[in-house]
């Protein structure tokens, strides 16, 4: 427990510097006050034992006055025949009863020694003794006389001497009559003096020794002048009068406490103004008051051990025990124990940090609780990512092996593959597609396709952003089912025409992105502009000698080299027929190889399909009346219009039309009827009263350049082309071609036609 | 025949000799004054020195680089009376795009050769320019 140690450390630091403090103080205060007191009592002493001596020699005073009044006395005095024996008795209890005295003497008015203590005195002049003398000479003025102290030259020993007259009572007058002098006994004085636990000095006013003790000195201090000592001066100016007395400043050879007192003397005795000194070493007058601030400062140390424990108690109860207690309590939440709380039990601060502190583990247990649940809560979590994990790793060790395979696939795919997410951004592009376009994919990358390869129509037209086949794709616009031509640009600006497909994919109902393919049809194109070239050149290199012959055949026969002759106009005709046929042979054969090439061109339109048959009939009308054919035309009402090409369709009409003419003898019947099923289909009917077609040759019908036998018997011209064609253009238009026939009997060809009709197929080359 | 005191002038521009020489004859025979050229080249030359050209006979594939589709480009880009001149297009060429682009210039007729009679073509060349007098 450091801060118990702590605080117990700078308390007792403190405590004891404040009690010694205080001890010293009271050590100091007690000692200064009993020093005083002891001060004050060695005055009191001072003055009690000066009153002594004051006391003592004015019983001396009243002793020589009543000594003085004594009847007997004066009578002795005063008569001649003095009754000396009853005086002396007298004198005698006098000297015994009072005094002491040295010397008592009663001398008569003359100064003669009448009576007197010491006998040799006896009448004798008392004028030897000068001291007395002076004090006889004093009484004699009629009052009490004392002296100082004196050296009397009668004892050699000193004395006060008091004198006192004698009156005559007899005489009104009262004249003096004698006087008693009696002397002091030192003695006594002395003796007051040594009664003194102090070393006294009695001082007279002139500052000399009359008498002192031997009380802590031997030194003899008698008759010497002490009137310059600064003690003595300092104690006399002192109000108080004490002193503590520097060592030799006064009588002693130490530190004293001295004390001076004035002689007041007492009542009627007034005294020689004498001063009384008392002196004791301070060690030992001042010991008892050391003494008494050890005591009481020792004595106040219990007091102040139990203050210092009652401190420590305090301290303890408002500061260690909450902090040891707070201590305790966040050492067990700090171990983990949040059930622990802290007491808070007082108002002050450690009361309010219980509570804060309660709070803080009432907020931390939350949290913990919080933090326990939520790490259960990741802890599932990650179980079920670890699970999730491991699936993934196997999924993606397949994806690898699928990812593999279609690497390997795409690479090896001939054609451009692009596939672009839903914001048409290119997620991938395969080799051919790089290669194609001179992009590599990292070039691509998460770039919108249509940004990086610019699209152009066939005719060299920038398709706008919003009508590349992508962007159709992702937008779900009508999609082309069949491959539609673009014009790529390459990375390094060049075109190239492709042939594109293009397809959104989904995942469920979500859009995912589009696919394209596309095709580099360069080659193809070249080819087919080739196999175009061709045959527009075969076409035309074939004609133009044609169209020679035609119109100088025809010039011939119109006469303008010259008028011909029958056989020669005959011969003409037969150069100019011929030529015919070999133009429609040529025509024929030029369709039949844009039809073998695919260079041919289907534009439908909306056609009345009925105006067209028709139109066909009229044109056929003088060949039908040449073979006095009866035509039979029969074209329903409401047959809609249909998207067909219409020089297609004419073509087919007219082939099957001038077949039913041409296979028909004359006076034969030929029908040709237009209807439709209400629902999907029309359906067209040649049918005539020809010479049919035998069963063995029928299924040889449509193939190229075939004709029946019987009809090449017959004479009649044909290619053997018109069916390859008309088949070719009714398959073209989704439609379906059949015949019935018996030969010799007559043929009727049914063709279907569906409403939607012809589909458009591009190319450059119409069928003619 | 002839409506107007002075006789027409075709300008014929076709490479096959035979052809040409069949056709001035007919042309001539029904009143024309006819000027031939096999290129494209020869016929302007002509078209600057002969003073008046009633009508062009032009074939597409013609002598040198330039064919009859340039020819009529520049017919009727230029600036001056070339550019009214009736063009009758007789070809053996049968390319649908190839007579869509003449008649985008502004031809007055497109003919197959091979499927006409010299006199039927003639006959409607006549009738449409006298009737666009």
């Amino acid at each position: 427990m450091k801060l118990a140690r702590k605080i117990a450390a700078v308390v007792l630091l403190g405590v004891t510097i404040v009690v010694l403090v205080l001890t010293a103080l009271i050590f100091e205060f007690t000692k200064n006050t009993v020093e005083k007191s002891i001060g004050e009592q060695q005055l009191s002493l001072t003055i009690q034992t000066m009153a002594v001596i004051d006391r003592f020699l004015y019983e001396r005073y009243l002793d020589i006055q009543t000594i003085g009044g004594s009847a007997t006395l004066r009578e002795y005095i005063t008569t001649s025949i003095p009754n000396r024996k009853e005086s002396l008795v007298q004198f005698n209890t006098y000297q015994q009863t009072t005094g002491p005295w040295d010397i008592l003497s009663v001398v008569d008015k003359s100064g003669t020694i009448k009576l007197s203590t010491l006998q040799s005195e006896h009448e004798k002049p008392l004028r030897r003794h000068r001291d007395s003398f002076i004090a006889f000479e004093n009484a004699l003025k009629g009052s009490v006389y004392f002296s100082d102290m004196v050296i009397s030259s009668r004892t050699g020993k000193p004395a006060v001497i008091f004198a006192v007259p004698m009156f005559d009572e007899n005489d009104p007058g009262k004249p003096v009559i004698g006087a008693i002098i009696g002397h002091i006994s030192w003695q006594s004085i002395q003796e007051i003096l040594d009664e003194v636990h102090a070393h006294a000095v009695l001082l007279n006013s002139q500052g000399v020794v009359i008498a002192h003790n031997t009380e802590y000195s031997n030194i003899d201090f008698f008759l010497k002048d002490y009137s310059d000592s600064p003690a003595v001066i300092q104690l006399k100016e002192e109000e108080k009068g004490t002193v503590i007395a520097k060592k030799g400043s006064a009588f002693l050879e130490e530190d004293t406490l001295a004390s001076l007192a004035f002689g007041q003397g007492y009542l009627s005795y007034t005294g020689s103004n004498w001063s009384l000194i008392l002196e004791v070493p301070t060690r030992i007058a001042f010991s008892p008051a050391f003494q008494a601030a050890t005591k009481t400062s020792l004595s106040t140390l219990p007091i102040f051990v139990i203050w210092l424990a009652v401190i420590l108690f305090v301290f303890n109860h408002i500061v260690n025990k909450p902090v040891s207690k707070l201590t305790h309590v966040a050492k067990e939440i700090a171990s983990g124990n949040f059930s622990a709380r802290a007491e808070s039990l007082s108002e002050d601060e450690f009361g309010v940090l219980a509570e804060a502190f309660n709070s803080m583990t009432n907020r931390l247990q939350k949290a913990y609780k919080e933090v326990e649940v939520k790490a259960e809560a990741l802890t599932s979590k990650v179980e079920d990512l670890e699970k999730a994990k491991k699936a993934t790793v196997n999924l993606l060790e397949d994806l690898n092996h699928e990812k593999a395979k279609d690497e390997a696939i795409l690479a090896s795919i001939g054609e451009g593959l692009v596939v672009v997410d839903k914001d048409l951004k290119t997620i991938l592009i395969n080799r051919a597609a790089e290669v194609a376009t001179g992009w590599r994919t990292s070039e691509v990358l998460g770039k919108i396709w249509g940004e990086i390869v610019e699209v152009a129509t066939e005719d060299g037209k920038k398709v706008p952003p919003d009508e590349t086949p992508l962007s159709l794709a992702i937008r779900g616009d009508n999609l082309a089912s069949k491959p539609t031509i673009y014009l790529y640009t390459r990375k390094d600006k060049t075109t190239f025409p492709v042939a594109v497909t293009v397809s959104p994919f989904r995942v469920g109902k979500e859009l995912i992105g589009a696919v394209l393919i596309f095709r580099d049809i360069t080659h193809e194109r070249d080819i087919d502009k080739a196999k175009t070239e061709f045959v527009s050149l075969a076409s035309h290199q074939l004609r133009t000698p044609l169209s020679t012959i035609n119109w100088y055949a025809e010039m011939l026969l119109a006469g303008d080299a010259g008028k011909v002759n029958d056989e020669q106009k005959k011969y003409l005709e037969e150069i100019y027929t011929g030529n015919q046929r070999m133009v429609e042979l040529v025509n024929a054969l030029l369709n039949t190889s844009r039809l073998e090439l695919g260079t041919f061109v289907v534009e439908p339109e909306p056609t009345d399909i009925v105006l067209l048959a028709k139109s066909v009939s009229d044109e056929q009308k003088s060949q039908i009346a040449a073979r006095k054919l009866k035509f039979v035309p029969s074209f329903a009402k409401d047959i809609p219009i249909i998207q067909a090409d219409q020089k297609l369709l004419r073509m087919v009409f007219q082939n099957l039309l001038s077949n039913a003419i041409k296979y028909t003898p004359e006076g034969g019947k030929i029908e040709f009827s237009l209807s439709w099923d209400n629902k999907k289909n029309i359906l067209i009917k040649f049918s005539d009263t020809g010479y049919g077609i035998p069963k063995v040759q029928q299924d040889k019908m449509f193939t190229k350049l075939f004709r029946a036998d019987n009809v090449k018997e017959k004479d009649t011209e044909g290619t053997g082309l018109g069916l390859y064609i008309v088949k070719a253009i009714i398959d073209h238009s989704g439609g379906k071609i059949w015949f019935e026939s018996e030969e010799n009997k007559g043929t009727t060809f049914y063709i279907t036609l569906p409403l939607d009709g012809m589909k458009k197929k591009e190319s450059d080359k119409a069928l003619s | 025949m002839n409506e107007s005191t002075k006789s027409k002038t075709i300008l014929v521009v076709e490479d096959e000799q035979p052809l040409l020489e069949a056709i001035k004859a007919k042309l001539e025979n029904s009143g024309f004054e006819v000027a031939t050229a096999r290129s494209v080249e020869q016929a302007l030359n002509y078209l600057e020195d002969l003073v008046r050209v009633d009508a062009i006979w032009l074939d597409h594939y013609l002598l040198g680089k330039e064919n009859g589709l340039d020819f009529v480009t520049k017919l009727k880009l230029h600036k001056g009376a070339w550019v009214n001149i009736p063009i009758f297009v007789v070809s053996n060429t049968a390319s649908p795009d190839k007579v869509q682009s003449y008649i985008q210039f502004g031809i007055t007729k497109y003919y197959i050769k091979a499927e006409h009679r010299l006199d039927e073509i003639i006959k409607e060349i006549k009738e449409l320019i006298d009737n666009k007098e």
